[in-house]
């Protein structure tokens, strides 16, 4: 956890923004990843991942393309896609690199050709302790099962951070959804480390698929609270599967970063996180 | 007695006017007319002497011998000593008839019933008009406001609403409100959060059709070992095995039939995706049309605040309520135009634009043409120079920045506009200068509407493109002043004329001297003094007032009616009274006034020679 690490006073972590084989990005995912980068005092690394497949592709006799703006399908020779994909990948670097100039980042640039789950496992092995992986494309983007495969592949990963196709803010009250009483301690001091780089407050957001289960939670939190400063926390209950009312509840309070747990009831480990990924207007750092 | 002749009679003979002196060749010199009848006449040549020293104390002015005057009129037998004596008369005397015509013109109710003053310059008629018809205005009562809007139409036509007198300032300020209130309130609309929200969650829904069609072939064919691959140019299909692309030499180990098939089988996705795409510019026109609704939303909302007061004051009006559901129609189309371009939602807040002197935002101006006080009566407007922007109104055109059409800036009222309800003064002479103002004019009596068509286009507009105005109905009566030659003049350029004008005030220029009408006039005289706030004047100034009044009118048994001769005359005399500190105006003054005036004819009459 990040929030572990940080305690442990260790800052040899990084922030790794994945950008993909889509020209499409989210300038909230890009200033998700300074914002965290500058919250833990480390760096962003950009690794632009050629997709070693779409070279495959193009080298096949019948590859061709089609875009929304052309009509009909034209055909994709290897270096018509090496050249559009350097291109791609030029400019948005080049973008990232002003905004971490802005934010005052360290950044660095990485360009691989590699399938990308192995280049972002490679990646995050090559730096440690920690790594929280920043996806640039919009969720919707990309297959739904990417972010299964990240977990399960990329081991090096603490956390992830998605951003939704409504996602224009970072600034305002960091939410961090808790589902078990353990986590809520390492979350929070990741909030309030988060919360130093953008001044918002923080919450707390108890979530839970049972009356009874909530109300414990809900004890344990006050208990937790009761010798120092409360933080101010609201409770959810959710039936497994529908995130409809979580998703509700982050966008009444217009929360400007979202901490939840992967694996939960919010960010399901099996099913679809399309519901709360389309609905937030902020970043969502799922944590491992 | 000797009459003190006047230095006027024996220096230089008063210029005579060419219909005097065809009057007087007409009528051959009688004796009797030098001396007129009833008035006594008795030349008292010491009292003449004494007459000035009664009045003022002092002998009359002239440094040179006393000339003597030559007074047909006993000053003693006017019964006064000065006007202080007498009760003032009115501003004219002996024009009964046309007092009675100007009278029955101003009541007549219906068209054709304008009027014709006739009479010279000097007569009194415009003073005995305007008399006259402000007693009746004042009965008639305030007349309606009229204003011009937008109608919001293609062609760009202006309206005219009728309000209730006093009301269309007020109806006027309270749309400018309203669109000062949107400036702010649609920015704000358009800048929340709530609104950015409800755009991108429609712009996403437009992405995610495609995307959701996309995804959902990209499974189906999944499991037939094909692959529906993102690349930065666009979208390809690919074979996979194994969840990987299969690579150029794998392919090609394939047999070829099973090559075949794979590359049919990449051709129909191909087709399928192709079909998606196709669904795109319906996508697009779907997403265009959400937009356009949530922004009608959005500015909906804040027009129909905005536009709240001034609605449940004046839509009982005939017309508001449509003009009010157009405009805000049309507001609520180009709600964009209240925020700025330069401010697009991912750079920043939106700013307001200013919209004062913005000429596209004068379209919502409301143009007051007529507007009265509550109270007020009929309104009586004269205007001295009737060019057709003066009298029908003009319009403003200004361009906008990206637009190379003309739009309406302000629409200004003319005279007819201000007299609409009561009366307008004309004069005929520069009427007669004015021919194809004249034309438009007939026109507008003979239709009794103020329809805006102008011989010449408003500046900044070509031609063809003069805004359309609804005519607004025209009720004034006119009153055409001029002297008889002027008139002659009209109807004959006119023919017309006399069908719309049946009423005519002839002023008469002479009046006969009789005793009443020399009474009458002393106590005109001392009218004048009490209107201009003079020294009262003894009897034997009046006596010579009257006397050269009698000159004035050829001396043949008449009175001069030009009052405005006499009342300058007055004035004059006084200046020279009090010059002299005299607290009385008397014979020497007038005397003095007299020779002053013509010693001025005659350096005027050197001067041109």
């Amino acid at each position: 956890m990040i929030a572990h690490v940080a305690a442990a006073g260790e800052g040899r972590g990084r922030v790794v923004l994945w950008l993909g084989s889509s020209a499409r990005t989210s300038s909230a995912a890009i200033d998700a990843a300074m914002l965290v980068a500058h919250a833990y005092d480390s760096e962003v690394e950009s690794l632009f991942v050629e997709d070693q497949q779409l070279f495959e592709f193009a080298s096949l006799p019948f590859a061709r393309i089609i875009s929304s703006d052309e009509e009909g399908w034209r055909a994709l020779p290897s270096v018509d896609l090496e050249r559009e994909i350097h291109l791609v990948g030029a400019a948005l670097q080049r973008q990232i690199a002003t905004t971490a100039r802005e934010a005052s980042v360290t950044y660095r640039s990485r360009v691989v050709r590699d399938d990308p789950m192995r280049a972002l496992a490679r990646a995050c092995s090559e730096t440690g302790p920690w790594n929280v992986v920043t996806i640039a494309e919009p969720f919707g983007a990309w297959k739904e099962d990417r972010l299964r495969d990240l977990f399960s592949s990329v081991h090096g990963t603490t956390g992830i951070v998605i951003t939704g196709p409504m996602a224009s803010r970072i600034q305002g009250p960091i939410i961090v959804v808790v589902e078990e009483i353990e986590r809520l301690s390492p979350m929070l001091k990741a909030a309030e480390r988060i919360n130093e780089a953008t001044g918002g407050p923080v919450k707390l957001l108890l979530v839970g698929d049972r009356q009874d289960e909530l109300a414990w939670l809900e004890g344990e939190a006050r208990l937790l609270f009761s010798d120092g400063e409360e933080t101010p926390f609201e409770v959810v209950l959710v039936e497994r599967g529908d995130t409809a009312a979580v998703a509700e509840t982050l966008r009444r309070h217009r929360a400007g970063f979202v901490l939840a747990q992967y694996g939960g009831l919010t960010v399901p480990a099996e099913g679809s996180l399309r519901p709360l990924a389309c609905a937030l207007e902020c970043p969502l750092l799922i944590v491992r | 007695m000797f009459f003190r002749r006047s230095k006027q009679d024996t220096a230089k003979p008063r210029a005579i006017e060419p219909e005097e002196a065809a009057k007087a060749e007409s009528e051959p010199l009688k004796l009797d007319s030098i001396t007129p009848e009833p008035v006594t006449d008795v030349t008292v040549a010491a009292e003449a002497e004494k007459a000035p020293a009664k009045a003022n104390g002092t002998p009359s002015g002239s440094d040179n011998a006393p000339m003597e005057p030559k007074i047909h009129v006993d000053p003693k037998a006017l019964g006064f000593e000065t006007t202080a004596d007498l009760e003032p008369e009115g501003d004219l005397i002996g024009q009964e008839r046309a007092l009675e015509a100007l009278a029955f013109g101003a009541g007549m109710k219906g068209p054709g019933y304008n009027m014709l003053v006739v009479g010279p310059a000097g007569s009194g008629r415009h003073t005995a008009a305007r008399t006259k018809l402000e007693a009746t205005a004042s009965k008639t009562g305030a007349p309606p406001d009229w204003v011009y809007v937008s109608s919001f139409d293609s062609i760009g036509r202006y309206r005219a609403l009728k309000f209730p007198s006093g009301t269309a300032k007020s109806f006027a300020e309270g749309m400018a409100r309203a669109i000062d209130r949107l400036k702010e309130a649609l920015p704000a609309a358009f800048g929340a959060e709530d609104y950015e929200l409800r755009r991108r969650t429609i712009e996403e829904e437009f992405r995610f059709s495609r995307a959701d069609a996309l995804e959902a072939l990209r499974r189906q064919v999944e499991p037939q070992n094909i692959a529906v691959l993102s690349t930065p140019a666009g979208i390809a299909v690919a074979p996979i095995l194994e969840g990987k692309v299969v690579s150029t030499a794998v392919f090609n180990s394939v047999p070829e039939q099973l090559r075949n098939g794979i590359e049919a089988k990449i051709a129909a996705v191909e087709t399928e995706i192709e079909a998606i795409l196709a669904r795109t510019p319906d996508s697009e026109k779907m997403l265009s049309e959400g937009l356009m609704v949530l922004n009608e939303q959005v500015a909906g909302r804040q027009v129909s605040a905005a536009l709240e007061e001034v609605k449940c004051e004046f839509e009982d009006i005939s017309g508001v309520k449509n003009y009010l559901k157009a405009a805000a129609r049309d507001l609520v189309r180009n709600a964009g135009l209240f925020v700025s371009e330069a401010g697009k939602v991912d750079e920043g807040p939106r700013v307001p634009i200013n919209t004062t002197g913005d000429p596209r935002f004068a379209r919502y101006r409301v143009h007051v043409m007529a507007a009265r006080g509550v109270n007020s009566a009929a309104p009586i407007v004269q205007e001295s120079n009737p060019t057709y922007a003066n009298l029908f109104g003009r319009i403003e055109c200004g361009g906008g920045a990206e637009s190379h059409e003309p739009q309406v800036v302000r629409i200004r009222p003319g005279a007819l506009h201000r007299a609409n309800g009561g009366y307008m003064f004309l004069d005929a002479r520069a009427l007669l200068a004015q021919t194809a103002v004249m034309d438009a004019l007939l026109r507008a009596l003979s239709e009794c509407e103020i329809r805006f068509d102008p011989p010449a286009e408003p500046f900044g507009v070509s031609a063809g493109e003069v805004p359309d105005l609804e005519p607004i109905a025209l009720d004034v009566k006119f009153a055409v002043f001029g002297e008889a030659a002027d008139h002659r003049q009209l109807a004959k350029q006119w023919p017309d004329l006399p069908r719309l004008f049946k009423v005519e005030a002839r002023f008469d220029d002479t009046i006969d001297r009789s005793q009443e009408a020399v009474a009458a006039y002393a106590r005109l005289i001392a009218g004048i003094v009490t209107r201009h706030s003079l020294k009262p004047v003894d009897c034997g100034a009046v006596a010579v007032l009257i006397d050269e009044a009698s000159r004035r009118a050829g001396g043949n048994g008449k009175l001069s009616l030009e009052v405005g001769e006499m009342a300058d005359l007055c004035r004059e005399a006084d200046h020279w009274a009090g010059s002299a500190g005299r607290a009385v105006t008397s014979i020497a003054d007038i005397e003095r006034a007299l020779e002053q005036r013509n010693e001025r004819a005659a350096d005027a009459r050197g001067s041109v020679v």
